[in-house]
């Protein structure tokens, strides 16, 4: 791989590096990627095999995310599980309230339980609705709920912390606690939230059956159409100025600062937008798997969604998506096939991308592509992150 | 008097055991569950508080757990469970046996256990009874269905499909098995209850 | 809330607080000191966890008689394998990814992960319990309302031994120096002669063997199993990020303000929402102090 000149003595990305990435290659890609989530793929699973698929999408969203604030932004957040589930949860009380107030429902389990309230906090003798749930009857709060709390929740957080300087490393073992936080609560207080089992037991939305083929089917394509419409709104916000920005802040955030740019409003704000990305996910997952739980929500699925972006590609949003299919698959395989191997299998695939792989499959697409056309690799000049910029932005702070 | 929970898989029990023994009660009620066991009852030994001076009694401990706690932990303490490897009946003496013949005399059989293998042969009979797998039939099949378990001769309800079950306290012993000290009547199963 | 209330609670503030500076010692000198953020520390414990398992079935095998002494073995074994372990781990894998810390926090998660699976098949699924030395059974009555339990006390003077060990190991030898120089000024010390490349590797064996050593001492408090790692790791790093990544002693500090707030928590509050409420405090506090409460500055 040889360093192109205009790489800084660092080996951080220049701005014009990060053009030349996102040229008619990636647009290239897209068309291929939306090729194969429309029509290939649709085509030639069954009905179980496609929720599969929209199950791993669904978690694509989040790996999404992470590519635009760790491969753009430097911030490597292991608490994306904790968006992930503020949007699934969302959700699911929506879905709970609906499956339990609908007509048919709400006389069947009156006279069974003595009250219509979801099942869990009958069983755990909670009284009355708690009033922060009362809201999501309407469908109407819900989604603007889950568009806005969630990357509201983050903006606050990440700008309070950027503006305090707090770096790289502090700041991922901030999320690594925030998404702890989370996951214990949600626990404890299983009253209200279901607990470890998690909300679950809801047939329909807005009166539509989610069980049926044909709604399944729907919902991959939505889900698929929604995640495109991401990963095309990320690839807009890297091509815009603040893009440009961004990538000046990861390789160089003291520079940005004294040309007088605010690189916590910047930072912040990418970091809101990755939140925004997991809680739709979350929300769609729910919808699909009928399920929100709090095992979606803790360190560890956080630290797997990074490994989707990682295996994809750090700087690759489509990378993301082809990354989050694959764990995923390889998931399913080897829990149907060699239960016990899943972990190794896991375990090696995190040191072997972060060895050997540190730009993912679409590094080595970069690479077989560029050497068929015997010209230097755009994607390798775009992913030099690791030398310099992070450990600058890591513990020296 | 009082009562303390924890998140799953929690360890540190010091502040919990603290309260105990300030307020000295007359029965510590545990509802702890799996690995947390270990580090509970490991703790309250140390704290000088053990079967023969303490009333204890737990929910989720059977011969199985004990052999992870160590039966030196738990002795003398109570443990209500709906089966125990002690049982004496022919349905277990033979359900034992088989047992330990294929995993080993040093396995111990539990009330988990117990109730993973009847259950298999429950959809069985229920299966049988339907003449079908089909769901909605093994279902409407299983009302009233009898089986000779080893934790005795038990039955599923009529309209709520749960088993009616004897319960069973016993004291556990040095050995970590336990000796039956109550076992009620057929209980009808209420799997709704208020509290 | 009487004396002999307040007794038990700081002393169980003072026990947590020992279990956490042994965790977080050795994760301290391997991420304050080097950089590398090592997420499989718990099942290094674990590891330590399991000697002291191994040692104890070998006593009671071989040796019956000796049984009292197994736990010195133990923790001796448990040191000397996770060292060694962490050696390994660090030439075959951790040297190459010194300049990007969040690369090595991915890395050996996933090497923690392999380890779990390691457990699970080569150990066991379930947790395994290592059985108390007879003569650390029960607690110490120093008064009529006040006890110590002595597998307690017993990691309270272990936590001591080490961290003095630890600290004339830093700043009484020649090592320690080396270490030090390091540390703070790689290209000098290596222009001053140091192998640098060595005194990695010794120090990360050294930041394992550490954490092999709490692992070990933890078989007194409670089960082990392939999980108890993940247990542990989140604890031990708020330790020593909220203490300040380069300094120890605002580790052992931090420890000890953890543990105090723990046991104080969990005296009035509910275990999960003392748990919340500690991570909580730690995010707080670290906004106003956000490189920990002992910041130390030093020149990468």
């Amino acid at each position: 791989m040889s360093k192109p000149a205009r790489q800084g003595a660092n080996g951080g990305v220049t701005v014009a590096g990060v053009a030349t990435e996102r040229g008619w290659g990636e647009k290239y890609a897209f068309v291929i990627l939306a090729v194969l989530l429309l029509l290939v793929v649709p085509l030639s699973l069954d009905v179980f095999r496609l929720g599969l698929a929209a199950k791993y999408l669904s978690l694509g969203f989040c790996a999404v995310g992470i590519v635009l604030i760790w491969g753009y932004g430097g911030i490597l957040s292991l608490g994306q599980g904790a968006f992930f589930g503020l949007g699934s949860y969302m959700m699911a009380m929506f879905l709970k309230l609906e499956s339990t107030s609908a007509d048919s429902s709400a006389q069947a389990l009156s006279s069974f339980f003595g009250s219509n309230l979801p099942d869990f906090m009958v069983w755990n003798s909670v009284e009355t609705l708690p009033w922060w749930w009362e809201p999501f009857h309407y469908v109407w709060f819900t989604i603007p709920a889950i568009l806005l709390l969630p990357p509201l929740l983050a903006f606050i957080l990440a700008y309070a912390n950027f503006r305090k300087r707090v770096g790289g490393v502090y700041f991922s073992i901030i999320t690594l606690a925030l998404s702890a936080i989370l996951s214990i609560v949600i626990i404890g207080q299983q009253g209200v939230t279901g607990g470890v089992n998690g909300i679950n037991d809801f047939r329909t939305f807005m009166g539509i059956n989610l069980d049926t083929d044909q709604a399944k089917r729907t919902m991959y394509f939505i889900t698929c159409v929604l995640l495109l419409l991401c990963v095309g709104a990320g690839g807009f916000i890297l091509r815009s100025k603040l893009g440009k920005v961004l990538v000046a802040i990861r390789d160089k955030e003291d520079r940005v600062r004294f040309s007088g740019y605010d690189p916590a409003l910047f930072k912040a704000f990418i970091f809101a937008v990755a939140a925004l990305f997991s809680s739709i996910g979350g929300a769609l997952f729910t919808i699909q798997v009928g399920l929100a739980s709090p095992s979606l929500v803790g360190i560890v699925p956080s630290v797997e969604m990074v490994i989707y972006a990682a295996v994809g590609g750090r700087v690759s949003l489509i990378g993301a998506v082809y990354g989050a299919v694959l764990v995923g698959s390889a998931k399913t395989f080897f829990s149907e096939n060699f239960v016990q191997y899943w972990m190794y299998f896991i375990g090696c695939l995190f040191i072997f991308v972060v060895m050997f792989l540190p730009d993912g499959l679409a590094g080595v697409l970069g690479r077989v592509r560029m050497r068929m056309r015997g010209r230097k690799n755009p994607v390798a000049a775009a992913v030099q992150p690791d030398a310099g910029s992070v450990s600058e932005s890591g513990i020296a702070k | 008097m009082g009562e303390g929970y924890y998140p799953l898989g929690h360890i540190e029990f010091s502040s919990e055991i603290n309260k105990i023994k300030a307020a000295k009660p007359d029965v510590i009620l545990n509802c702890v569950v799996g690995g947390s066991n270990v580090a509970f009852f490991k703790q309250l030994t140390a704290a000088g508080i053990n079967g023969s001076n303490q009333t204890l009694l737990s929910l989720a401990v059977s011969e199985e757990e004990v052999s992870g706690i160590g039966a030196e932990n738990t002795v003398g303490t109570l443990t209500c469970m709906g089966y125990f490897q002690s049982l004496k009946n022919p349905a277990n003496e033979k359900f034992v046996k088989a047992f330990k013949a294929k995993y080993g005399a040093n396995r111990v059989l539990g009330d988990t256990l117990e109730c993973g293998y009847i259950s298999v042969y429950l959809w069985k009979l229920a299966a049988e009874k339907a003449k079908s797998f089909d769901v909605e039939k093994v279902v409407a099949a299983s009302s009233d269905l009898p089986i000779d378990a080893p934790e005795g001769h038990v039955h599923f309800d009529k309209s709520n499909h749960h088993l009616w079950k004897h319960a069973r306290i016993g004291t556990f012993l040095p050995d970590g098995q336990v000796n039956m000290i109550y076992e009620s009547p057929l209980l009808a199963p209420n799997p709704f209850p208020k509290l | 809330m009487n004396l002999d209330m307040l007794a038990m609670q700081a002393f169980t503030g003072l026990s947590i607080f020992t279990i956490l500076m042994l965790m977080a010692l050795g994760l301290a000198i391997v991420f304050g000191l080097m950089g590398v953020i090592n997420m499989a520390h718990g099942e290094l414990m674990a590891m330590g966890a399991y000697c002291s398992y191994g040692t104890a079935l070998f006593f009671e095998r071989f040796m019956p008689g000796l049984m009292g002494l197994y736990i010195f073995v133990g923790i001796g074994l448990a040191f000397v394998v996770t060292s060694l372990f962490g050696y390994l781990l660090e030439r075959g894998l951790i040297r190459f990814l010194y300049k990007r810390p969040l690369d090595t926090l991915l890395a050996t998660w996933g090497v923690s992960l392999v380890l779990q699976q390691l457990y699970r098949q080569l150990i066991n699924a379930k947790e395994v319990e290592v059985p108390t030395v007879s003569w650390l059974h029960g607690a110490w009555q120093a008064t009529e309302g006040v006890s110590f339990p002595l597998s307690r006390l017993f990691i309270i003077g272990l936590a001591v031994v080490t961290a003095t060990l630890v600290y004339l190991l830093l700043f009484r030898t020649r090592w320690g120096l080396r270490i030090r120089a390091v540390t703070q000024n790689r290209a000098m010390a290596g222009a001053a002669g140091i192998n640098t490349t060595k005194v990695d590797a010794y120090t990360f064996a050294l930041g394992c063997g550490l954490a092999g050593i709490a692992g070990s001492s933890f078989t007194m408090l409670a089960s082990t199993g392939p999980t108890t790692g993940q247990q542990y790791i989140v604890d031990t790093f708020i330790t020593v990020v909220f203490g300040g990544v380069e300094s120890l002693l605002g580790t052992i500090f931090s420890a000890f303000i953890i543990g105090q707030m723990q046991s104080w928590f969990e005296y009035s509050l509910s275990g999960s929402m003392a748990r919340a409420s500690i991570l909580l405090l730690v995010i707080v506090v670290l906004y106003f102090r956000p490189n920990g409460l002992f910041a130390a500055k030093v020149r990468r």
